[in-house]
């Protein structure tokens, strides 16, 4: 077991390395393009590094935040993954449940009907929804909708703080709702199609015992490793509808340096998010590991 | 004495029209997909080549706001402050979007299939380690994120967005093509072949490749829809504006609209009803492309 977690340590620590490179690789070829003509190509990452370190955010940036970079950058990732715990809750709360029922009545159309909608949810944009949520909001409940400026008093409900975060979580948590519950039924229709659970099948094992029992418990290793595989997928939908929203976290200061273009909040930006996915990912890893070996 | 009618030699006329009557009748659910899908995208490629690109501040007009009309009877998406009516550009721009996507898609998946058959060929076990690596390390970014950074390096215009999307769906599809170069190439009958002496190229191509289009035309056409969202993302960000804009794509009207949200919310309503119909659409595509060629996707990826 220990030499497991010690592999699997330095494992992260090379994805980390291997993911803030390829973000640095990423910004220099950026860098190249039309907008930065006549700067020396490579190498400018760790001017920008420098800068992020001690530096203060440009005036070009004065929409997304002031004051210092770290500061800025503290408080953004937090306001976001605040709102991306909310959505990963939300989906694993839904996709994994309604991906198991549709698995377990599959050979029923009316499961496929009733799951349907949220199958075409996942299409949806999330970014337009959010922009429809601040019109409802601004024609209902004569709100601005957009989390900034705050509202000078109360706001449509009692917890502001808590709202703003909801409306970011949902239109992230809708599409990934739809994904998490096709890949879990997905996996299980797979497993459930396997010789050997037909010839118990064939013995006599009833279907609930036979699918809780034998074909769940043998697909938990994909299942738990299909849970982080929609992660980049939601982050970029909640970069879109974070600055739709004008919510005040990492996709706000995404955009608004890809607009400016200021590369420095985008190389932060990009090392922050390399992190999440990659420990996030890791960590789905590991747990499928150990399940692995424990059955073993 | 006439020859008996079972020896009379059949027309190949006859012989090909009943042939291609055959075939219809077989393959029926897949014509009426091709056809279905067919005048859809192509209406959308003529309603783009017959309206001219509405630049992005005309979109919401300059005129007084009084001017604008909200949808109605006569003006099914409602007018902009100038009075034009926007549901020819909505759907010119939408048709633009859509094409940029299909060809950047198309484009890049033979790309990535030409890198993945490349290495294959050259390098092998080693190869398919370096794709997938490179391909799991790209995938470990948000692909919005890295549409944004070359956006603000290259713009958003048609070009740079047909070779950022193309490139990402490139290197997926290699990742994948490679991973499939790798079971194929442990079947039976390929080890067969090579046991039997044949070249490596003409196991390539007897053998590897005519397998291997079926699993990436349905990798990409499953890509389509993402694509479509990203792109009107992009869009819709205003990203890289500075550059070049995003100008007379689906995106450009919802960031129009989204900027003038409280004075003129049908500027968002509409054009955003279509890319969700639009997306939808694309995925049903995306799901009969995988039906017709019998390529069950793992899901667990998209």
């Amino acid at each position: 077991m220990s030499s497991l977690l010690l592999r699997r340590c330095l494992s992260l620590l090379f994805r980390l390395l291997l993911g803030w490179l390829l973000v640095a690789v990423v910004v220099e070829l950026a860098m190249t393009g039309p907008r930065s003509r006549g700067e020396v190509v490579g190498g400018q990452s760790l001017r920008l590094l420098r800068e992020l370190v001690a530096g203060e955010v440009p005036e070009s940036l004065a929409a997304a935040g002031a004051g210092s970079w770290r500061s800025m950058l503290g408080e953004a990732t937090v306001a976001s993954l605040e709102a991306l715990a909310i959505a990963v809750v939300v989906t694993l709360a839904f996709g994994p449940v309604f991906g198991v029922l549709a698995a377990r009545w599959r050979r029923h159309a009316w499961v496929e009907i009733l799951l349907a909608p949220f199958f075409a949810a996942a299409w949806l944009p999330g970014f337009w929804l959010a922009g429809l949520a601040v019109w409802l909001q601004f024609h209902f409940w004569n709100q601005p909708g957009f989390s900034d400026p705050a509202p000078a008093s109360g706001g449509p409900v009692a917890w502001e703080p808590l709202w703003r975060l909801v409306l970011v979580a949902v239109p992230v948590a809708l599409g990934a709702i739809g994904w998490q519950m096709r890949s879990v039924a997905g996996t299980l229709k797979r497993a459930a199609r396997e010789p050997h659970v037909r010839a118990a099948q064939v013995r006599g094992l009833g279907g609930g015992v036979l699918f809780y029992r034998h074909v769940f418990r043998n697909s938990l290793e994909p299942l738990i490793r299909s849970l982080d595989r929609i992660l980049p997928a939601m982050l970029g939908m909640q970069l879109l509808v974070e600055w739709a929203l004008r919510f005040p976290g990492l996709g706000r200061l995404v955009i608004e340096s890809a607009r400016a273009p200021e590369f420095a909040g985008l190389l932060a930006s990009g090392l922050i998010l390399a992190t999440v996915v990659v420990a996030v990912r890791w960590a789905g890893e590991t747990a499928s590991r150990l399940v692995t070996e424990r059955n073993a | 004495m006439p020859s008996p009618p079972q020896n009379r030699r059949r027309s190949r006329f006859r012989e090909r029209i009943r042939r291609a009557a055959k075939s219809l009748i077989e393959g029926w659910d897949f014509y009426l997909f091709a056809v279905g899908y067919g005048i859809v995208l192509g209406l959308l490629g003529v309603a783009a080549l017959a309206f001219p690109v509405l630049e992005s501040e005309a979109i919401v007009g300059f005129g007084d706001l009084a001017e604008a009309l909200p949808p109605g009877d006569h003006h099914w998406f409602g007018t902009n402050r100038d009075g034009v009516d926007l549901l020819a550009p909505v759907f010119a721009a939408a048709g633009r979007s859509v094409w940029l996507v299909l060809v950047a898609t198309v484009l890049g998946s033979v790309f990535g299939l030409a890198l993945a058959t490349v290495i294959c060929f050259l390098w092998r076990e080693r190869g398919y380690r370096w794709l997938e690596r490179l391909s799991g390390a790209v995938g470990s970014l948000p692909a919005m994120f890295l549409l944004f950074v070359f956006a603000a390096g290259y713009g958003a215009g048609t070009r740079a967005t047909m070779g950022t999307l193309g490139a990402l769906a490139g290197l997926f599809v290699a990742g994948r093509a490679g991973n499939w170069y790798r079971d194929l190439e442990n079947q039976g009958d390929v080890l067969a072949a090579r046991a039997l002496g044949f070249s490596r190229g003409r196991i390539l191509v007897e053998q590897l490749l005519p397998r291997l289009w079926p699993r990436v035309a349905a990798c990409a056409a499953t890509l389509l829809p993402a694509a479509l969202l990203a792109e009107a993302g992009l869009g819709f960000s205003g990203a890289g504006a500075t550059v070049a804009p995003a100008e007379g794509r689906l995106g450009a009207f919802l960031g129009a609209g989204h900027d003038a949200l409280f004075d003129l919310p049908w500027l968002l309503w509409w054009p955003g009803v279509v890319l969700a119909v639009l997306t939808i659409v694309l995925a049903s595509l995306a799901w009969a492309v995988r039906r017709t060629l019998d390529q069950p996707i793992d899901e667990r990826i998209f």
